[in-house]
């Protein structure tokens, strides 16, 4: 889990620098909001402490890098409760949750707070959040038929609007590759769901390259979707998870009226992976003959 | 005496029918994003439950039992209908706000079942009262419900304007997400305070039971 | 024999007694009903074009999703009643668009969008802007992040505007009441030597 903490440190610190200090206060508040939930969880319902192994600080964080530059505080806190309570803790905690909690916690405030969760502010530079101007996400854009005025450089580098972390493709990327590197991560299911957004784009007529530098997919591909207790066991399993979630995010983007769809795309999976569990899952040796 | 007043008084927590008994949930779900809407269903589901209790009640040594469960839908059919025109014709803005689900009170669970576990094999005044009774702790369930989410989701409380400088309205519990989060969390809060004290799955049987056909203990004489 | 009789008979009797409880009440309470949706219906064209006498029913095909066309009989101007889909379902419109081709008023009868996003459309700050714009709707914004109960509602005022339209010309197959100035509008505009509007 720490392991997953220093992989999102290049996100933190280009959030910081795209969007400026509020990005930082709204990345403590939630890690430490999350944490506490947790704690109080589990005193109220005498349960083992579990604040030590930092998986709260990592949903905190992930939740956070999913959040709008200029969302109220309150709001925040109120997605982390969502994400630690209602996602993780009511299930049985670490281990027994059905989806991604952080993801939970998103879709909970994107539901709750329409309007605040999808207020962006623009960054030209890298300037610690000077001179940032309200508009819509490239996606945004698209969604209401407008072109797009970025260069793929500048998505790259995470120059447009968007959540605090999703937009730094670079910084995802150092952050994938370390945990990818040091075996925490299975490249299976990132490389299938981004192969998968790059294809299905393609099908659709959408730029694929535009379609993996905005919105959240690298985030997700990662960080979210690759979270053990959610996602298959098998490799046949995970990619079928990647290739699943990769459909549903490109159809959720071409054909419903959200401009992005990453995070409902692993959620939906997330629901899923009992079921490609089960047909994927080879018997253990000395099994009952059927 | 005492024995009715613990029938009239056992549907408002012990034997709440949406919260213990877990009946009556469709309705619950789908009217309570706003309280006077959830209160106007609760009175127009009392009026009918003890209406058709009663005459159930009164009939239920003619009604043969091949025909019951006919004769009963009849009877409750005929009273939603005489309460659906008599709200349309003078309380349109309810008949509006609760839309299909005033009709859908026919098949409302709490009246089916009440008619079908207690009016049919008790005397009038009995039955009259666990309608009264059922009926307030629906009607209640509903209020505490619709003024959970209307508070959070929208800000006021019978359309009076609570939090406007406070905080933004939380939509989601107006939406189906938040009113199963509230659903739950009352559900939760009732099995807490009432521990030993609510009806015990022993004693409405497993026929009521909705897990029956899954826990596999049901032929052996139930659970607890 | 006695086992399939008695039950019958029972099951006939209470359902007897039942329809004639049931037409009781709905003799009763209809005529209050019918009353109360007229009322109600008048209620909201005044709204929508207040100060008028009356209002009289527009027949015709003005297109599908336009629900009905009122004017008033003091020529003042008309009331349409337009639906069309929204985000999350019906979008119905009332509009009044007076003698010279602008909206007076405008209100959403019936709207199933996103709380707190798509319901914003419904609110007075946005549909004021409506008010005085003639067909062209120029300078009508969308709210950000609710396009689609924008374009719903625009849609609905835009149907408004070509059921006037169509209305003014002598809509196709209908009838107008008696009385009412454009019953030669049946003639192509420009052949005849009334002036076209």
């Amino acid at each position: 889990m720490q392991n997953v903490l220093i992989a999102l440190v290049p996100a933190v610190v280009a959030s910081v620098l795209i969007f400026g200090f509020r990005a930082l206060l709204l990345e403590v508040i939630c890690m430490a909001a999350c944490v506490l939930f947790e704690f109080l969880f589990e005193k109220a319902t005498k349960r083992d402490l579990t604040i030590y192994d930092c998986s709260a600080m990592v949903t905190g964080l992930i939740l956070a890098l999913n959040l709008p530059p200029t969302l109220p505080i309150w709001m925040a806190v109120f997605g982390c409760l969502a994400a630690i309570v209602l996602g993780k803790q009511l299930f049985g905690g670490i281990g027994m949750n059905f989806a991604n909690p952080a993801i939970v916690g998103r879709i909970v405030l994107l539901i709750a707070f329409a309007q605040p969760m999808t207020t962006w502010v623009l960054p030209n530079a890298f300037n610690f959040g000077a001179d940032l101007v309200s508009g819509a996400t490239p996606l945004g854009v698209l969604k209401m038929g407008e072109a797009v005025d970025l260069s793929y450089g500048q998505l790259f580098l995470g120059l447009r609007g968007g959540c605090l972390g999703e937009t730094c493709i670079l910084a995802l990327l150092i952050g994938g590759i370390y945990l990818i590197a040091k075996k925490i991560i299975s490249p299976i299911i990132p490389v299938a769901y981004l192969a998968t957004v790059f294809v299905a784009s393609a099908c659709f007529g959408r730029d694929p390259i535009f379609e993996l530098l905005t919105g959240g997919v690298v985030l997700g591909a990662f960080f979210c979707a690759t979270d053990y207790v959610t996602s298959p066991v098998t490799n046949k399993g995970k990619l079928i998870f990647g290739i699943g979630c990769g459909v549903l995010t490109i159809l959720i983007r071409v054909f419903a009226n959200y401009p992005e769809g990453a995070s409902f795309s692993i959620l939906l999976m997330n629901i899923l992976t009992p079921h490609i569990d089960a047909l994927t899952m080879s018997k253990p040796f000395g099994g009952a003959k059927e | 005496m005492s024995k009715n007043l613990k029938v009239l008084t056992n549907g408002i927590i012990k034997e709440n029918p949406v919260l213990v008994l877990l009946i009556g949930t469709c309705p619950t779900l789908a009217v309570t994003s706003l309280a006077v809407n959830g209160v106007g269903m609760g009175i127009a589901a009392t009026v009918v439950l003890v209406c058709s209790n009663i005459v159930i009640s009164l009939l239920r040594k003619i009604i043969p039992d091949t025909v019951r469960i006919p004769c009963f839908i009849v009877v409750i059919a005929g009273f939603v209908t005489i309460v659906q025109y008599i709200v349309k014709a003078y309380a349109p803005a309810l008949d509006s706000a609760l839309g299909i689900f005033l009709p859908l009170i026919v098949v409302n669970c709490i009246i089916l079942g009440r008619a079908e576990a207690f009016a049919s094999k008790n005397g009038v005044v009995a039955s009259a009262l666990d309608g009264v009774g059922m009926g307030i702790g629906f009607t209640l369930t509903l209020l505490a419900m619709g003024s959970i989410r209307e508070f959070l989701g929208a800000g006021t409380w019978f359309g009076i304007e609570l939090t406007a400088n406070l905080f933004d309205p939380i939509s989601i519990f107006i939406l189906a997400p938040g009113g199963f989060f509230v659903f739950g969390t009352l559900i939760a809060l009732v099995n807490h305070f009432t521990k030993g004290k609510a009806i015990k799955k022993k004693e409405f049987g497993c026929s009521a039971c909705p897990l029956a056909e899954e826990c596999g203990v049901a032929d052996k004489g139930g659970c607890n | 024999m006695k086992e399939l009789l008695i039950p019958t008979i029972v099951l006939l009797v209470i359902c007897a007694v039942t329809s004639a409880a049931l037409a009781l009440t709905y003799s009763v309470t209809n005529p209050i009903i019918q009353e109360a949706n007229a009322a109600a219906a008048e209620a909201a064209r005044q709204e929508v074009l207040p100060g008028s006498a009356g209002f009289e029913e527009v027949t015709g095909d003005f297109g599908e999703g336009v629900v009905s066309v009122y004017r008033a009989t003091d020529g003042k101007g008309y009331v349409v009643t337009a639906e069309t889909n929204g985000y999350g379902g019906n979008y119905q419109t009332v509009v009044g668009i007076d003698s010279e081709g602008k909206i007076v008023n405008l209100t959403v009868m019936e709207q199933n969008e996103t709380p707190g996003l798509g319901t914003k459309t419904a609110e007075r700050d946005h549909l004021d802007q409506y008010i005085g714009k003639d067909s062209s709707l120029e300078g009508v914004t969308a709210i950000s992040g609710s396009t689609i109960s924008s374009n719903a509602l625009k849609t609905t005022v835009e149907m408004a505007f070509s059921a006037v339209e169509a209305a003014e010309n002598g809509a196709a197959g209908g009838e107008t009441p008696a009385g009412a100035s454009d019953a030669a509008g049946e003639e192509t505009p420009g052949e005849s030597d009334q002036t076209a509007e």
